[in-house]
């Protein structure tokens, strides 16, 4: 690994860790939102932490397509200005939304274990996986708008928002969209990470030819 | 000595093309001016030449090696440019002090003392918000930022845009110093040229996306005229010359020449003075000139 690359790396991963320690305080917040709503009950401890986790994975899926959504335009945008490759650039966004979905992942599983809730720990996977692949939609509209302006964003986070909430339906209990019955958890979550392998090879041929704005 | 190339570069966005066939050659140790109108294709020139933004056709090298994504290039090039002004979310919602964290973990030469040093000269509170910034203290920011890059190809793009008098000379100062110090290669795009002039050992002049013209600046100006007299001596004595900007004020012409070689003598019946590099880019803008016969 060239010096660059690695500086360019180590950027990115500091980055992550930024982006986690802002996602931890809006955690914090709700946290102590949540604790007031159920303050004076008996188990407010098990009510408090269950939102949490429930919360978390969505929060944590919606936080890294936002963040992903800014690289093309501010991140990638100056490093680039900055005498960075944009092969370093690309590997450098991966490594920032894997630093920051695997650090919200520790702290959820931490959490799940500690109240003897590990059953959470399944769901927080999958979590991570819709995570990684919405990251990967957002830089793709990260470069669409930094290409063709604001006005497509309304139009791009409509269909975008759509697209997540059925996903999100299909994979909390209880409703059946497709009608893949018992797996659809295994089957959604692996068509999620063949997507995510299909965007980042759009996002790679994107990279190439982008330009200091 | 190293040279920092492009050949015939062609840049089109659309149908649009913005730089036509333009071969420059940079070499290092020296002290660039590039001087060009508005949209003449300057800013578009040095980020192709600096990998920034993909060439549609050319090629660019440093002592002839590719400078796309090539580390060791990239490596000896700083090419700061004003940030861009993004309204919601970007660079300019930095800090200054994470701004220039950033450049120090690029630029793999950064000097932290001299930015430091260049922070209190400037007076810039580095704890403020880019957005915050005033147009002259965010060019004060680009400049901190290519001098401590201590890059040996460094670039500026129209670096005392929006600097007071003050400013701007103390800017002047530390481009000699530290060309002096280092040698390091400087490009300096700039519209304020006759404050900038006297840096310029070479001179590069873009119109319409074509270099026209690119020569050691003292030289230039030597083959360089205003000579003024009546009409039809003015007329005789510049017949077969490069004019530019002709005024005719009564029986009286001005006209500006620019010669091939040195003149020693247009005669008696006309004055002479030297031009400078500002009059006469301004001459060779107003009119188009009228080619030697």
């Amino acid at each position: 690994m060239s010096e660059l690359s690695k500086r360019t790396a180590k950027y990115y991963f500091v980055q992550g860790i930024k982006l986690f320690l802002v996602m931890l305080l809006g955690i914090v917040i709700f946290g102590a939102v949540w604790t007031n709503i159920y303050l004076g009950e008996v188990d407010i401890t098990d009510k408090v932490l269950y939102r949490i986790l429930s919360f978390g994975g969505v929060f944590m899926i919606m936080m890294n397509m936002m963040y992903s959504m800014y690289s093309p335009g501010w991140y990638d945008n100056m490093v680039l200005s900055m005498g960075a490759r944009r092969k370093d650039i690309f590997f450098g966004d991966f490594i920032k939304q894997i630093t920051f979905i695997i650090c919200n992942m520790l702290l959820y599983s931490t959490m799940a274990l500690a109240v003897h809730k590990s059953e959470h720990i399944k769901r927080i996977l999958i979590c991570g996986v819709f995570a990684l692949l919405m990251g990967a939609v957002g830089i793709i509209v990260g470069h669409i708008i930094k290409k063709y302006g604001r006005t497509t964003f309304i139009v791009i986070s409509v269909v975008c928002s759509a697209t997540f909430g059925l996903i999100m339906c299909e994979v909390a209990n209880g409703i059946h969209l497709f009608g893949l019955g018992e797996n659809k958890e295994n089957v959604i979550s692996i068509a999620a990470v063949l997507l995510f392998v299909f965007m980042e090879y759009v996002i790679y041929r994107l990279n190439r030819k982008v330009m200091v704005v | 000595m190293s040279i920092l190339a492009g050949k015939n570069i062609v840049k089109k966005y659309g149908k649009e093309t913005v730089l036509k066939n333009v071969s420059v050659e940079i070499e290092t140790g020296k002290i660039y001016g590039l001087i060009g109108r508005n949209g003449a294709g300057k800013t578009t020139l040095l980020s192709i030449l600096t990998a920034q933004n993909p060439a549609t056709e050319g090629e660019i090298t440093l002592d002839g090696k590719p400078v796309w994504e090539n580390e060791e290039s990239l490596s000896h090039i700083c090419y700061s440019r004003e940030i861009s002004p993004v309204t919601m979310f970007g660079p300019n919602t930095l800090k200054v002090k994470e701004y220039l964290a950033t450049a120090k973990a690029f630029y793999r030469n950064w000097d932290e003392a001299y930015a430091k040093e260049l922070i209190k000269l400037f007076n810039i509170d580095i704890k403020k918000r880019i957005s915050k910034l005033s147009k002259g203290m965010l060019s004060a920011v680009t400049i901190i930022v290519a001098l401590a890059s201590k890059a040996d190809i460094t670039i500026l793009d129209e670096p005392v845009a929006g600097l007071d008098v003050v400013a701007r000379e103390q800017f002047y100062k530390l481009i000699i110093e530290e060309y002096s110090e280092t040698g390091r290669t400087f490009i300096i795009s700039t519209h304020i040229i006759e404050e900038a002039a006297s840096l310029f050992e070479r001179v590069i002049i873009i119109d319409n996306g074509e270099i026209k013209f690119q020569e050691n600046t003292e030289e230039f100006l030597a083959k360089a005229y205003r000579v003024s007299g009546d009409t039809d001596a003015v007329d005789k004595a510049t017949e077969g010359f490069k004019i530019y900007h002709p005024e005719s004020l009564g029986r009286n012409k001005v006209v500006t020449v620019l010669a091939d070689k040195p003149v020693e003598n247009f005669g008696e019946d006309v004055q002479v003075e030297p031009v400078s590099l500002q009059n006469l880019f301004y001459a060779m803008c107003v009119n188009e000139g009228r080619e030697a016969v």
